[in-house]
This record gives structure tokens, sequence and C-alpha cells, in this order.
């Protein structure tokens, strides 16, 4: 099924950017310009996600978002702001954003913080504490690892890293989702301690002989699965 | 490196505490001592006034009888001339020892003519108000004083009059003694008004000061309360609101200014990028690639500056505090490290980590860890040829000490100044990629939470340290700095 996102951007260049990034996506696209005609579309039923410009006219982004969560909406939100401040970044989280991304943003790096929400909001409810992709296992109350029956040996950082892969498996994760989750940072690091740690973590998980599950995706990220 | 109680590397902090104040020299205890002072001051004329009072009427009680006695005899003098003054006084005299009077009455010649003194007291003149005298009556075993008046009839006759003042002085000395009483008490009372008020009034004073505290630790929303009264308090009061109305304004003015700034600055970057990006994926010649690519990273390095320049102008005006929480910057320390690590090793340089375990702090956890990235940052790209890369964190009570030193060639000591300044890049610096506002966001965020940026000498090398307080706490932050 089609899926649908709002988008509320005033800018009519990001708007067009976004929209013909996320129709070439598969998405079903619905625009606003403004605040007070973004909260009218986003009360509508239906919706997959909102992408909420930070500053609109008539009606600021997050005294939209302030609305839309006091009237029950539980719509995955992702913020995008030409604020690039932590402080900011906090105050949107507050206000009910599911994510928060600055410009100018890649649309790889979009779409792949969309389906993390995406997957979260659909995932079924309960505690997990078990995670599996192919013939690797996650026990999360053990931290403890196995591919192929055989136990891995992770750093604590290196099972973070992997919960976060496989609870996305099959899906692109970008070095900055990796790294504000895992690390729980906002800012640009500027090194390879990603590519680093996604190395060392294949070292272990894909080892001679066993199908490889941790990919590069070129320009993008990682992901793990089996090859599509 | 786990001391607790002094900065690492033994560079002292500059000093800040003043000589312990002598009680007395406070404006409490000045006000205390004053006020004591002056509700005294009133205590001992009215005290002195009564005592006078009272001895005056004590005087003319004790006076009365002898007067009314001294008229009877002027009226015997009038009616029987000498002699039968002289018989009246002899009269009296017999009766003298039974009420304890003086009683004596000479000629001209001061030889005795009635009375129980034997002679008249040379120094004493006729006629004489009441004075105090010694005298030794006949047939009394020792002198006694007392209070004498004398008199002047017809040609030379001297007649004196004297009261013993025995019980006068009892009186006196019960009376001096109440009066002694009232002041001793007077001490007290006058301490316990004074501590009321000077109680009432740090009261005051402090509501007040808590307020600024409050605001200057980033609460812009505080306000005194006021009471209507128009009061030199209450004025103060309103005044001081007033003034918070105005920073409060100036300070969602400057975030509305800074916003606006980015928002119009980036959204023609965004379409740049925008550009840049399409262009890439649609026309990919070969020959024009590199060219893209230089335009997508000097349209990055733009915006990064962007991005510092209005973290730094937040920081620096106190935005930001609304979003301070609890971390142990020993973790923050350690993730640095490991987020750092790679990057050191690929160019063959050592990080170590020292701090005391579960080294708790209250700030923006994201803006401390954003410094410190800055420094490491700097550390990797000017001290790298040292070959190690120190990160250390220790805490006093009151401050926490974050230090970055590296074992390069360092920053001589008059040009640290300049390098912390906004743009401010050394020569040697301008070579390599950076905005040169990098240790101004360290400072930034130092300020941000009550705490300095410094540059020291490592010996060799340079020692960035961050200090940074930890007195602001979260109930002084409980209501939010974002307004």
């Amino acid at each position: 099924m089609t899926r649908r996102i709002l988008v509320v951007e005033d800018d009519t260049a990001t708007a067009g950017f976004l929209r013909s990034g996320l129709e070439d996506a598969g998405y079903q696209v619905e625009w606003a310009a403004e605040g007070r005609r973004g909260l009218q579309l986003a009360q509508r039923p239906g919706l997959d996600g909102i992408v909420l410009d930070r500053m609109l006219p008539a009606l600021d982004g997050l005294s939209l978002l302030e609305i839309l969560r006091a009237q029950g909406c539980d719509t995955p939100v992702i913020i995008l702001s030409a604020i690039g401040s932590t402080d900011e970044r906090v105050r949107g989280l507050r206000a009910g954003s599911d994510d928060y991304l600055v410009k100018p943003f890649a649309m790889t790096e979009l779409l792949a913080r969309l389906e993390v929400l995406h997957r979260r909001r659909v995932a079924a409810p309960g505690i997990v504490t078990r995670l599996a992709c192919a013939d690797l296992t996650l026990d999360l109350l053990a931290s403890r690892a196995e591919r192929a029956g055989q136990v891995l040996l992770l750093q604590p950082r290196a099972i973070q890293l992997l919960e976060f892969l496989m609870r996305n498996q099959g899906q692109v994760v970008t070095r900055s989702m990796i790294f504000q989750q895992v690390w729980n940072y906002d800012f640009d690091p500027g090194t390879n301690v990603i590519d680093v740690y996604v190395s060392n973590l294949r070292k272990e998980i894909d080892r001679p002989g066993l199908v490889p599950l941790l990919h590069t995706v070129r320009g993008a990220g990682y992901r793990l699965g089996p090859r599509e | 490196m786990a001391s607790a109680a002094s900065p690492p590397n033994g560079v002292p902090a500059p000093r800040r505490r003043r000589a312990p104040l002598l009680p007395w020299r406070s404006t409490s205890g000045r006000f205390l001592l004053l006020h004591l002072v002056l509700s005294l001051a009133c205590v001992v004329p009215i005290l002195l006034y009564l005592y006078f009072q009272i001895d005056r009427v004590l005087l003319a009680d004790f006076a009365r009888p002898l007067e009314y006695r001294q008229s009877n005899l002027e009226n015997h003098y009038k009616s029987g001339g000498i002699a039968e003054l002289t018989t009246s006084v002899a009269s009296r005299a017999e009766r003298a020892h039974r009420d304890q009077t003086a009683i004596l009455l000479v000629d001209a010649q001061g030889r005795k003519l009635a009375g129980n003194l034997s002679a008249w007291p040379g120094d004493l003149a006729a006629p004489q108000d009441w004075t105090p005298v010694t005298l030794q009556r006949d047939g009394t075993a020792h002198p006694d004083e007392f209070l004498v008046r004398t008199a002047l009839f017809g040609p030379g006759y001297r007649l004196l009059l004297g009261g013993l003042l025995d019980n006068r002085a009892d009186m006196r000395a019960a009376l001096l003694l109440a009066l002694l009483a009232a002041f001793a008490l007077a001490i007290p009372i006058g301490l316990l008004g004074s501590l009321t008020i000077v109680h009432e009034m740090n009261r005051m004073v402090a509501a007040i000061a808590s307020i600024g505290q409050h605001v200057g630790a980033g609460d812009l929303r505080r306000r005194a309360e006021t009471d209507g009264s128009g009061d030199p308090v209450d004025r103060l009061k309103v005044s001081l609101n007033a003034m918070l109305d105005r920073i409060e304004a100036l300070v969602e003015e400057h975030r509305v200014l800074t916003d606006a700034l980015a928002h119009d600055l980036r959204s023609p970057l965004t379409r740049i990028h925008i550009q840049v990006t399409q262009g890439l994926a649609e026309a990919p010649g070969r020959d024009q690639q590199p060219r893209f690519e230089a335009i997508a990273q000097e349209v990055a390095r733009v915006l990064h500056m962007l991005e510092s320049a209005l973290e730094i102008s937040r920081a620096e005006a106190g935005i930001g505090r609304g979003t301070f929480e609890r971390f142990d910057l020993g973790a923050m320390l350690r993730d640095l490290h490991e987020i750092y690590q790679p990057l050191a090793a690929a160019s063959g340089v050592t990080i170590t980590v020292s701090c005391p375990p579960d080294l708790d702090f209250y700030g923006n956890r994201a803006l401390v860890a954003r410094a410190l990235a800055n420094l490491i940052d700097n550390a990797l790209k000017y001290g790298a040829q040292g070959g190690e890369i120190a990160l250390e964190a220790s805490a006093t009570e009151t401050q926490a000490h974050l230090c970055v030193a590296d074992r390069a060639a360092g920053i001589p000591a008059e040009r640290r100044t300049e390098a912390i300044r906004k743009f401010g890049r050394l020569d040697g610096a301008r070579s390599t990629p950076g905005s040169g506002l990098g240790l101004t966001l360290v400072s930034a965020v130092a300020s941000l939470h009550d705490g300095r940026f410094e540059l020291e000498d490592n010996r060799p090398g340079l020692r960035a340290r961050l200090v940074l307080s930890r007195q602001l706490t979260a109930s002084s932050q409980a209501q939010g700095a974002t307004p």
C-alpha cells in the first residue's frame, strides 16, 4: 500500500526537492506551504508521516506540532529545520517530534529516517527480548549475540550497534542515525568512527564461509540483512 | 589522575576567595549594631530624665516638713523676738533626735544660742538653700550627712535646719538600681528588636537576591512579588521586574533574530545544495564532477560556520540553559575517546583518558560534548606531532575542570587570547580547513555554564582547560529558561 506523507514547507525549491524525492521513493505526497493549512491537512486521518519545516508563515512549526500532539495525533513527525543549534533540536523533540533533521539534508537521510519511524510505529507492541536476522540472533537480556550457533565476542558498544541494525534490518541506516542512536550525541564527529565500529562488527558476524549480512550502501550508510 | 581537590597539573585556579568578613563588617552586623546603639541612645535620656525628676520629687518630699518648721520658727521670731525663737529652737532641739534633724541658732558673733550642734560649720553661709553638709550632733558618736538650709534673722542671727540624709540616700540608691536594671533590660530587648528587624530585612533582600540568582541561571521568567504598597522596597521590586521584562524581551528578540538569520541564510544555501545534488545526479560528466563536489564542500563549510556562529551567540545570550540535564562527565570523556580514537590512531596519536568515577554534572550535554569535540579536533589538527592527547577531568565542590592537552608546539602566551577570539585564526592555522569559531564556541559554552575557558602551557604543548560551574542546580532551573 502506498504510504502518504504530508510535507509542510514554505520554501518552494525545498518543497519541490522533497516532493520529487519522496515520490521517487514511492510515497504519495501532500504539500502545505504554510502552518494553518498544514495543521488542517495533518488532522485528516490516514497519514503515515509528516515532514514539518520549523519556521513557517502563519503558524510556526513547533506550535503546529504542539497543537497536533495535544489533540492526541500520533503520526510520526520529522522536523526539518534551518536552525541546527543543539538547543533547538531538544526543543523540537520536546514539542513532540520523533526526529529532527537540519537543512540541508540528503534525501537518503530523510528516507532512512522516515523508514525507521514507520517501522517503529507498525512494530508489534510488547517488550522484545530477542532479535533475529537469518541465522544471527541477539538476546537483549543477556547481551549475547550468536551467528550460526556460535557466540560472538562483542563489546557493549558493538552490542548497541548490532541491536540498532537488527531492529532496522533490511533498511538503510545512515552514519548520523547510528551516531545519534548508539552514541547519543548530536554533533558531526567528522571522523570515521562509525566505519571503524561497523567494520569491526562485520568481522565478527560475517566470518569467512558465512553469507554476508552487513552491507555498505554506497553514499548512504549500512544495511543489515540477506542481500536483496 | 584522580585528584579531586586541586585542578590538574598543579596550575592554581585564580584566587577569588576573599578574606573572611568580620561579623560587624557585614551589612547585617553594622545594621544590627546601629539599631542597638540608637535604641539605647533613646532609652538613656529617658532614664536620666526619670532619675532627675524622681529625685526632685523625693527632695521636695524631704524638704517640705523642714521648710514648714522654718516658717514656724520665723513666726515665733516675729511674735516674740530672739528670746522666743531661742526657746523654740531649744525645745525643738530636745525632740530633734526623734525626727533625725539638726538645728542650731547662733548670734552675729557665731555664739550658740540653742540647738543640738556645738558650733556653726565654718564654711556655711546664711541664707543658703539646700546643701549637703557633714555634721556631728550633740550626743552622737559620729558625724552624719545632712541636707541643710540656713536663714538669717534680724541683726545677724543665723538659723541652721538640716534633715538626716539616711533615708534619702537609700531611696536614691534604690532608684538608681531600678533605672540601671531598666537599662540592662533595654539591651536584650533592643538586641531582640534589632535581630528581628535585621532578620526581616535580610529575608526581603534574600527574596530579591534569589530572583537575581534564578534569572542569572537562565530562568528569565522569574519575577519579584510586589504588594502594590508603593514603599521603597515595593518600588525596588517593581523596577527590578521592569528590568527583567526588558532582559527577557531582549533575549527573545535575540533568539528571533538569530532564528531569522539562520533561516534566511540557510534557505538559499539549502537551495544551492539541492541544485548541486541534482546537478551531480543528472549530469555526471566526468570533468564536471570535481567542480560540483568542490561547490558542495564549500556550501557545507559555510553552513558549518553559520551554525557555529549561531550556536555561539545563543550560548553567549544564555539560550540553552532551558535544556540542561544531569550527566556524567567521565562517561562523556570516555565516549569522546571512543569516537576520536580511530581518527587519532590513523595519524599515529594516542588518546588517554583520566577522570574520577561518577563525575556528576548538570549542564547542556550536547554543547559540552560539542565544545570538547572541538578541542579534541583542534588537538588532532595542530597537536598531532606530539603523538599524545590527554583528556582529563577533575572536580571540586563548585567546579568541574575538563582538559584537553597535547604535546606539540603549543601557542605562545601572548597569542592565546587571539586564538579564542571570534574568527581569530593564528597564521599557522589559515592553511588548514576550519571556521575560526571552534575555540570561541568553547568559550561561549564555558560562559553558559558560569565558567571560563583558558589556554595554558603544557610544557611542552597546549593545555585547553574548560572550567564549568557545578552550582547550576536542577532546582535553580526548575522553571526552564526557554521563553
